[in-house]
């Protein structure tokens, strides 16, 4: 069997997803020798153009350029992986999108009129994604999980179900329960519960979980005192386009 | 036959037992409490985030490894047996409910291996904690069998019961003192006190039967409003026993290990089959499925409640879904 | 008169997204700029109105690399803000988390983005056949970097254990004393790396600029310090906008900076080493000497050997602290909202990087600005660009543009970092 032709994409993101491959350091001999990185400008010079089999794609689409781009490597890729919360939510930067771009582009921008920056979304507000690799960054076994699944030709599987469950699983103190507001509730997993388990809440930068129930959880983050503001803030983070968490932003906001 | 432990003492038991097992005992974890192989036992905890079930089915257990081009399979088996000091009554008696599950009609080896091979040192519960409510299924707060040994706190020092063979041998290796008609009586005592203050309580005369009347009521419906759906109470049950099974491998593609991990019957993907079918679609049919599979149909199947009352899922969760409230309110009307 | 052209349309092996064009006239050069066309992602605007216990989790995803210099850095500007004071240990923590993100960093660039330009190939990934045990070596050294980070922040990249006033959670004490043990071995690995090198041709080149880094007394300055430079500068971090200032070129799409009445500035390892050199350990020194590095160099090529002396520093630098620390048990020291405004600058791996926050009086951003250490070398990389093309002018363009691009991959440009500052003219 031939090696499959790997891409590595980048739109707007800081880099952290395309280095969890690298920090793979252990087995990054072994993967590049399973699949063949044909295209990844961060890590090397010589970039074949498409078709490829597999386009990773790093990078939320924030500019009318960035539109045009991704269409053009949703047609050179065979199968397309949205890699991180840029891809599959737009990340952070999606963040600004309760903000008017005239009021946020001066921000930055002395000469804000030459700027074709758009709203903020995930790749697959514009173009078909066969799969999304959550996290912010994503996780390392779950990306090992999901080279082999493209390999094997089978989707791996990523724990599509709440943080608490891993939390509970570590045995943690659960943080939410203490008085703390933690997203694991709502929150997909896969990341091991990394942030409740060091102490710190779940900031639910994998969006939310398979049948998430947001109104129940805001519920009890009113009840615990949570001001509307900060649960605005709370769900306006990494994955803020996510349906079920912008809506509760466009409510509490 | 009973026979009496000086508290301070009790670490001699676990350093005896750590020659021959793995012990796990209660420690201190924040403000709650874990089982640990390690670290200063705390017999006076309330509750453990995980039951004690995890000594016996691992949250996560590699089953088997094997290489594809060789057909070759290789049993993974334990190096050690497992010991548990200080499970509570209700644990125990979920250990007994497990027992029925996976070395009846249906043997799991590896499970089946961890209990024949273990070691269980039980505690009864002098007082009684907040939210158990183990009376309702006679599964505490004083243990009636299924152990090797069985402590009761008595201030200073620990009366022990044996419960087995081996267990009396153990005894006799530790070399402890016989205990005097006083403390048997004085425990005896403890534990019917503390079954007294026990403030929970299920009323399980003709439960079955009202269940089977109340499969579709209202409130179900209303704690799909209420129910988050994290799984969370599946996964600190000490009767759930559902689990998935996945084969990891190598990029090589050639060796792998066949891993199961705890399920949880409270997530939508539990019931999912094939081209994206599912059987409980609703989180209210999720719920509905966890209380009944406790309280009806492991009644139906093992013929005895499948909940011990150790109160540990409405502990956690953060909605307080609390089975002694939802069979209340299923009693309280049509 | 014959024009050449030399256009990159994708700088690799380079973090993020940039261009380079050259217009040459004979041995005149026209047109030279460096573009980033990273999109835009408005960090300072989507900032404001965030809390000030948001502010460096944000902040971390400016840049997945040095995520750990922009946390630590926007800690200590909110933290100042705030009128906030963390414990030693909390200090001596945040130094060696800082140094376990250089180590990655420079790890990073070194081995895989910096070193197949100096051994001819096109990535570590072709190069790691013909020197397998310098790959080896390189992903040892990154995975200590990664493996300490973990160590202390919960995960290699945007660590979750920093908080204002101190750490979530503590690492065990003896999980960092058997972590030596790793760092021991990283220095032999190390020393075989400086050799490797030393045997290797660098190209010769250079031209003084005036190089800025932080300095500390007696000390391998990594998160505080005064700001010094080869050509006098000597300023507390507070005087840092009335001293460096944005500015831009005609010609070029980013923003450049420069020392106030003066001009660019060259900011990161070279310029660390030449102003701190005699706070090097000896194992350091020894490294530099190994590899011929003498300050004070202007070389923009040597900032690959920088990158090696400082791992060389960093590791001891680690065991140090590592040696220091007698860990007790601590809560983040729980700060009062208040308003107020923060300024810090610390030396990420590619340079002094400043944030500056103004809070309102219930904690809440109302103006932010971050200056990253790309955004002060970019003006300074395009002079020695300047330089450079004349000399090679009558060279083919392929010929000049690999020059051009290897001087550029010298500087380790992290253009994610330096986008939401780029100003379009």
């Amino acid at each position: 069997m031939a090696k499959p032709k790997v891409a590595i994409f980048k739109f707007a993101s800081c880099g952290g997803c395309q280095l969890q491959l690298l920090n793979i350091e252990d087995k990054l001999l072994d993967i590049i020798g399973a699949i063949d990185i044909v295209y990844f400008p961060m890590g090397k010079s010589e970039n074949l153009e498409g078709p490829y089999d597999v386009g990773l794609v790093e990078g939320a689409i924030t500019c009318a350029e960035e539109i045009e781009r991704i269409k053009k490597v949703r047609a050179s890729c065979r199968i397309l992986v949205a890699l991180g919360a840029c891809a599959c939510y737009g990340g952070i930067q999606s963040s600004r999108n309760w903000m008017p771009q005239r009021e946020l582009e001066p921000k930055v921008y002395e000469h804000w009129e030459a700027l074709s920056s758009t709203k903020c979304f995930g790749i697959d507000e514009y173009v078909p994604v066969d799969l999304h690799l959550h996290g912010c960054p994503v996780d390392r076994e779950e990306l090992l999980e999901v080279i082999k699944g493209l390999l094997m030709g089978t989707r791996a599987y990523l724990r599509p179900h709440s943080v608490c469950m891993e939390c509970k699983l570590r045995e943690n103190e659960c943080l939410f329960l203490k008085g703390i507001p933690c997203m694991g509730p709502v929150a997909r997993a896969g990341c091991g519960a990394v942030c409740p388990s060091n102490g710190a809440p779940c900031s639910a930068c994998r969006g939310p979980a398979n049948d998430a129930n947001v109104e129940s959880f805001v519920e009890s983050l009113k009840e615990m005192g949570i001001p509307d503001e900060q649960i605005a803030r709370m769900f306006r983070r990494d994955a803020s386009t996510a349906k079920p968490f912008a809506k509760v932003v466009s409510m509490y906001g | 036959m009973a026979f009496v432990l000086p508290k301070s003492e009790l670490r001699r038991v676990i350093d005896e037992l750590s020659k021959d097992y793995r012990v796990f005992r209660p420690v201190a974890k924040g403000s709650e409490f874990v089982f640990d192989e390690e670290g200063e036992p705390a017999m006076d905890y309330d509750t453990t985030i995980l039951p004690p079930k995890k000594a016996f089915l691992p949250p996560e257990e590699t089953m088997f490894t094997f290489k594809r081009e060789t057909f070759h399979v290789e049993e993974v088996t334990d190096e050690k047996p497992v010991a548990v000091v200080g499970i509570h009554p209700c644990d125990l008696r979920a250990l007994h409910l497990l027992d029925k599950v996976f070395t009846g009609e249906f043997v799991d080896p590896y499970y089946m291996r961890r209990r024949q091979s273990g070691f269980v040192v039980a505690i009864n519960c002098v007082k009684p904690c907040e939210h158990g409510f183990c009376t309702s299924f006679d599964a505490g707060p004083g243990a009636k069998e299924g152990y090797d040994l069985l402590l009761t706190d008595l201030g200073d020092k620990y009366l022990v019961e044996v419960g087995s063979d081996r267990g009396k041998s153990f005894v006799d290796r530790l070399g402890l003192d016989s205990a005097s008609s006083a403390d048997v009586e004085k425990a005896k005592e403890l534990v019917e006190e503390a079954a007294r203050s026990m403030a929970r309580r299920i009323d399980t005369h003709g439960l079955v039967e009202l269940l089977r009347m109340r499969i579709e009521h209202q409130h179900w419906a209303e704690l799909e409003a209420r129910c988050l759906s994290c799984g969370l109470c599946n996964v600190v049950c000490p009767t759930c026993y559902c689990y998935n099974v996945v084969d990891k491998l190598d990029l090589g593609l050639n060796e792998g290990a066949r891993i199961r991990t705890w399920d949880s019957c409270l997530l939508l993907e539990f019931a999912e089959v094939a081209l994206g079918g599912n059987f409980r679609r609703e989180r209210s049919a999720r719920i509905r499925q966890r209380i009944l599979h406790k309280l009806l149909h492991f009644v139906d199947q093992y013929g005895e409640f499948g909940c011990v009352g150790c109160g540990r899922c409405v502990k956690y969760c953060i909605k307080k879904i609390d089975p002694v409230e939802i069979v209340e309110v299923l009693r309280g009307g049509a | 008169m014959a024009e050449k052209r030399v256009e990159v349309e994708y700088l690799t092996r380079v973090e993020g997204e940039g261009s380079l064009h050259i217009t040459i006239e004979g041995d005149q050069v026209k047109e030279l700029y460096i573009n980033v066309f990273e999109s835009p992602r408005l960090f300072e605007a989507f900032m404001v109105g965030r809390r000030f216990d948001e502010v460096h989790r944000i902040a971390s995803r400016i840049c997945g690399i040095c995520c750990v210099a922009h946390q630590i850095t926007a800690l200590r500007a909110i933290e100042k803000a705030l009128g906030v004071e963390v414990s030693e240990q909390t200090k001596k923590l945040r130094e060696l988390l800082a140094l376990s993100g250089l180590i990655q960093s420079h790890a990073l660039h070194f081995f895989f983005l910096g070193l197949p330009d100096l051994v001819g190939h096109e990535s570590l990934i072709s190069m790691a056949s013909e020197y397998p045990d310098v790959a080896k070596y390189g992903l040892f050294l990154k995975k200590v970097g990664n493996d300490l980070t973990e160590l202390l922040g919960g995960r290699p990249t945007h660590p979750v254990t920093t908080v204002v006033g101190g750490f979530t959670k503590l690492p065990k004490q003896q999980s960092l004393q058997e972590f030596k043990k790793v760092l021991e071995e990283a220095k032999g690995y190390l020393e075989k790396t400086a050799e490797f090198v030393s045997k290797l041709e660098i190209p010769q080149f250079s031209r003084q600029c005036e190089h800025v880094a932080l300095w500390a007394e007696n000390h391998y300055a990594v998160n505080e310090g005064r700001l010094r430079s080869t050509e006098g500068l000597d300023i507390p971090e507070d005087d840092y906008p009335a001293n460096i200032e944005e500015w831009h070129e005609v010609h070029s799409n980013a923003k450049h900076t420069r020392v106030v009445g003066r001009d660019e500035l060259l900011v990161g390892p070279l310029a660390r080493v030449n102003i701190s050199f005699d706070a090097l350990s000896s194992f350091a020194k020894e490294v530099a000497n190994t590899l011929g590095f003498k300050p004070v160099d202007y070389n923009p090529h040597s900032q690959h050997l920088a990158r090696i002396i400082e791992l060389a520093q960093f590791i001891d630098q680690s065991i140090d602290i590592i040696d220091e620390l007698k860990l007790k048990d601590e809560k983040p020291v729980e700060p009062e909202p208040r308003a107020g405004e923060g300024i810090a600058v610390t030396e990420a791996p590619r340079g002094i990087l400043y944030h500056h926050y103004r809070l309102n009086r219930m904690g809440f951003v109302e103006w932010a600005n971050v200056t990253t250490p790309t955004v002060h070398n970019v003006h300074a990389a395009e002079k020695d660009l300047l330089q450079l093309v004349p000399k090679i002018a009558n060279k083919p363009v392929e010929e000049i543009q690999r020059a051009c691009e290897e001087l550029i991959r010298t500087y380790d440009f992290c253009l994610s970092c330096s986008v939401h500052l780029t100003k379009l003219p």
